[in-house]
């Protein structure tokens, strides 16, 4: 059995008569025509392929134009798509071939060749032998140049997509640390993250998924850290995607997660370049897809949802509480309300007498069991929440003041709810905003519903058979074949160093194990190194032994 | 078929305690003392070095074939018709264990907190959980059972420390002549009553051929029971030093009457055993889990299946039918003691089997060199 998982896809089936007419369809679009085309040498044929496939696009546009070389006049060709096209590009491209052509060294070459090895100063020059190719690289924004008689073209690199500045990642802020964070363009992403690594090892791969869309994805790892395994799977599990349209990141994360059904994220997505290299030097598989300024990072575990990178920016004992307090927010978020009802309505007896009687006094006017109570306060907060994000942020605020507060008094005053269920409500309600990962808050704050029902029905106990089924869930998942809990399930305890509480990170030697990384120590520690306080390194990392039995050979305990 | 290696020897500790502590948890100290008084606690250790022993030969024969469960190794040891039927001995009187676990839990949850619900409810919801746990595969198995493993230990250790303040050690006493003057077949049947508890340890015989490292599941089957088993001792100890044996014949469930008992004055929190019962649910949950799935993946081996999920789905009624049938809480402990103490010579029974058929077969795989 392989290390990691497989997932399966079924194609429909389609009825031949349907088959049929969706094949004639297809046959008469633009890119079967150009599929069927081929260069012949002859400019007015080469050129016509694209005038009459595409030339009904506004945006595509040919200039003819004619050079001199050795005293022959040869007719010339650009063809280039308006706007995806840099302007002033194209024009020095036409500078070299009209004004500063200079051959006077007779050569044996062929007249391409010229060309491309002596007229033209460019670096991204690339030969298009098939009419798809070249219509391809056209349709990237970039131009393609015609020579009569040669039955090939040349392509050249124009693009000038658009794109925004780099600019400080919205929803990873962080009080220290970089302000980089990813855009929308690939280029630039990889760039971010090559400024960040200079190592020959990181390998990044391209592939495009999307029939139409024609999307560049990249997935980046780091050679000899990254499990092969992992890497494979990765690979296989995007070559597998069929989809005729990939708009971004998340989409893309809808079809290589494991568990389609699971409310838990089970790929990390972050917008932060050293995040993305921090992972891949965990020995985890970035994904990169054009047009979204979001990486997805394979494996995902569940502590890495609640790790944010200032974690690591910060001294380890702040940071450790950091992370405790955000511990805690987290588990209330969740189990907050539905541990109030199960108290108020079954075991009210657990509440010390005096609150008991002031939760009592609070709620003598209001007319619903706590958890009708509850359970509608807890809806109209997500109502809430939901609206602020969608308005304009100077509305934004001045909405969730109202909601917050004038509706909360006045629904205590009126004898709608009483006054503890708004303290819960609120209390849940910023639990959930401490979080950082956006997409796991949003599962826990969810399936704190299902909590209070049961919590309504069975107190108590209901809660704990909520939590077990959430806490069997969890345990069941996977993602990329890394159990979701670990390092605490399987334990692992250098990874404990990294889970709860954060350890000094000289401590931290080991990446973590459950990746099963081809070289599992971060650091090589020599005999004569110290660490700190004069101990040896050695012994800072444990003993190490060699698993009998183990998948592979380099796992170190 | 090669078996996924991903079950660490720690991973395989945990499990053993996690799956051992059950709902007889409430209720053993009672039994216990009704048969030997204050011999209780002695009973408990010889219980634990008595299943320690079964635990060996597990782990024993696990190693000699750490390709296979004990399930699947047993065909080749005893022949498959015997194996077949010994198997459905097993399924059978794990069902049983299963369904009597969680009518005894409900029975607790029904006395002590939900005084209104009918039982059918609070037992359909743990043999539902238990069975949609149940379909997942042994990694997973583990997995569960390890995770669960602080939440079953952590606040039963608690409730000894806060109960300490109202223990007397003339409770005890005597301490040492424990089973003076005690007939030798109430000695034996304390001993096999607190054993019973630890039946769930036949599951090493599934987790070993998941092992990174099947050697080192010996020395973790012994300090799993070892762990499992120092629990129970510690809380017959408390419960007999704060009631003494006099109370104790009057209380259904000494331990959660030690619940009770616990208290934190000046906290947020007056009364602590509503959320005892609730964080045992946990502990409930995991032993029902594990029977259920001992179950199951010996029936599944009788009519070789190669996935025993639906199989899960299938017992959930029988479950349910087996857990009716007890007329009344009376019963259902006259029940317990006798399906506990007969099976645990299947549970006991079925290695030693196993193992001298393995000694005798390579013996005479020696011979024959």
């Amino acid at each position: 059995m392989s290390l990691f998982g497989r997932l399966k896809y079924r194609k429909p089936y389609v009825p031949v008569h349907k088959r049929q007419r969706i094949e004639q369809a297809q046959n008469r679009t633009p890119s079967a025509r150009l599929h069927d085309s081929e260069f012949v040498g002859n400019l007015h044929h080469d050129l016509g392929i694209f005038e009459d496939i595409l030339g009904g696009n506004a945006d595509l546009l040919i200039r003819r134009f004619q050079i001199q070389i050795h005293k022959r006049k040869i007719h010339c060709g650009l063809v280039y798509m308006d706007g995806s096209s840099s302007k002033e590009e194209l024009n020095q491209i036409l500078r070299a071939l009209m004004l500063d052509i200079d051959i006077s060294t007779h050569t044996k070459n062929s007249l391409e060749e010229i060309v491309v090895d002596q007229c033209l100063p460019y670096v991204d020059v690339d030969m298009k032998y098939s009419v798809m190719e070249a219509a391809n690289w056209l349709l990237s924004g970039n131009s393609l140049l015609f020579l009569d008689g040669v039955v090939k073209c040349i392509g050249l690199s124009t693009q000038a997509f658009k794109e925004r500045s780099v600019t400080q990642p919205e929803t990873e802020q962080v009080i220290q640390g970089s302000r980089e964070g990813f855009i929308e363009s690939i280029g630039t992403n990889i760039s971010l993250m090559r400024k960040r690594m200079r190592t020959s090892n990181m390998h990044v791969e391209l592939t495009q998924i999307g029939e139409q869309t024609a999307t560049n994805v990249v997935y980046c790892y780091v050679e000899g850290i990254a499990n092969e395994d992992l890497v494979r799977e990765v690979r296989g599990r995007l070559e597998r995607v069929e989809t005729d349209a990939l708009y971004g990141a998340g989409y893309l994360e809808q079809f290589i997660e494991d568990n389609h059904y699971s409310p838990f994220p089970q790929i990390q997505n972050t917008e932060r370049p050293d995040k993305a290299v921090a992972a891949m030097l965990e020995g985890r598989v970035v994904i990169l897809v054009d047009g979204t300024p979001f990486a997805l990072i394979v494996p995902a575990v569940f502590s890495q949802f609640y790790q944010t990178t200032e974690d690591y920016d910060t001294r380890f004992l702040m940071a450790s509480m950091i992370r405790g307090i955000r511990l805690v927010a987290l588990i209330f978020s969740l189990i907050f309300p539905s541990l109030y009802v199960s108290l108020i309505s079954f075991n009210p007896e657990m509440i010390p007498t005096k609150f008991a009687v002031a939760v009592a006094g609070g709620r003598a006017g209001v007319p619903f069991p706590a958890i009708a109570e509850i359970f509608g306060l807890e809806l109209i907060m997500e109502i809430l929440r939901e609206a602020t994000i969608r308005l304009p942020q100077q509305i934004g605020g001045a909405l969730s003041i109202v909601g917050v507060l004038v509706i909360g008094q006045a629904a205590v005053q009126a004898g709608f709810v009483s006054p503890i269920t708004v303290v819960i409500v609120a209390l849940t309600t910023i639990g959930s905003f401490a979080t950082p990962a956006y997409n796991a808050a949003i599962a826990l704050r969810m399936l704190r519903f299902p909590l209070m029902i049961l919590a309504g029905m069975f107190g108590l106990y209901g809660v704990m058979v909520g939590l077990i089924l959430i806490a069997n869930h969890l345990n069941s998942l996977e993602s990329f074949g890394v159990p979701y809990l670990s390092p605490v399930v399987p334990g692992d305890r250098y990874g404990l160093r990294d889970t709860i509480v954060r350890m000094p990170v000289w401590s931290m030697k080991r990446r973590p194990k459950q990746l099963r990384t081809n070289n599992p120590q971060r650091v090589r520690t020599g005999e004569d190194t110290k660490g700190p306080k004069g101990r040896p390194l050695s012994e800072t990392t444990g003993v190490r032994r060699s698993r009998g039995g183990s998948a592979r050979e380099t796992q170190k305990d | 078929m090669e078996k996924p290696k991903s079950v660490t020897a720690t991973q395989l500790t945990m499990s053993i305690g996690t799956s051992i502590i059950g709902v007889g948890i409430l209720a053993f100290p009672r039994i216990t003392v009704e048969y030997v008084r204050t011999g209780a606690p002695m009973a408990a250790i010889c219980a634990m070095l008595l299943m320690m022993c079964g635990g060996i030969v597990v782990a024993y024969l696990g190693n000699q074939y750490r390709e296979r469960t004990i399930f699947e190794y047993a065909d080749e040891l005893v022949g498959q018709w015997i194996g077949r039927l010994l198997l459905v001995c097993i399924g059978a009187y794990f069902l049983e264990l299963a369904a009597l676990a969680s009518r005894e839990f409900g029975e607790v949850v029904v006395t002590s907190v939900l005084q209104r619900t009918p039982i059918e409810v609070t037992v359909f919801v743990m043999v539902l959980m238990a069975t949609v746990a149940c379909r997942s595969d042994i990694i997973v198995f583990a997995r569960i059972l390890t995770f669960y493993m602080p939440f079953v230990y952590f606040p039963a250790l608690v409730i000894v420390v806060l109960s300490l303040k109202s223990a007397q050690s003339a409770n005890l006493m005597p301490l040492l002549g424990m089973f003076y003057g005690q007939q030798v077949k109430s000695v034996f049947m304390s001993i096999m009553v607190v054993a019973a508890l630890f039946t769930n340890y036949i599951i090493v015989g599934l987790i070993i051929p998941f092992m990174y490292q099947p050697t080192r599941a010996m020395r973790g089957t012994i300090v799993g029971i070892g762990i499992a088993g120092s629990l129970y001792i510690i809380l017959m100890f408390s419960t007999l030093s704060v009631f003494g044996i006099e109370e104790m014949d009057n209380l259904l469930w000494p331990t959660m009457e030690l619940a009770k008992t616990a208290a934190l004055p000046t906290f947020y929190i007056e009364r602590l055993d509503p959320i005892f019962i609730a964080v045992w649910v946990t502990a409930v949950f995991s032993a029902i889990f594990a029977a259920y799935y001992v179950a199951i993946q010996a029936l599944s081996h009788v009519f070789r299946l190669k996935n025993h999920r639906g199989l899960s789905i299938l017992a959930l009624p029988i479950i349910m039918l087996l857990a009716k049938l007890p007329p009344n809480i009376v019963s259902l402990y006259h029940v317990i003691k006798q399906v506990g103490v007969s099976g645990l010579c299947l549970t006991l029974g079925y290695p030693l089997l196993l193992l001298i058929a393995h000694v005798i077969k390579t013996a005479r795989v020696k011979s024959s060199i």
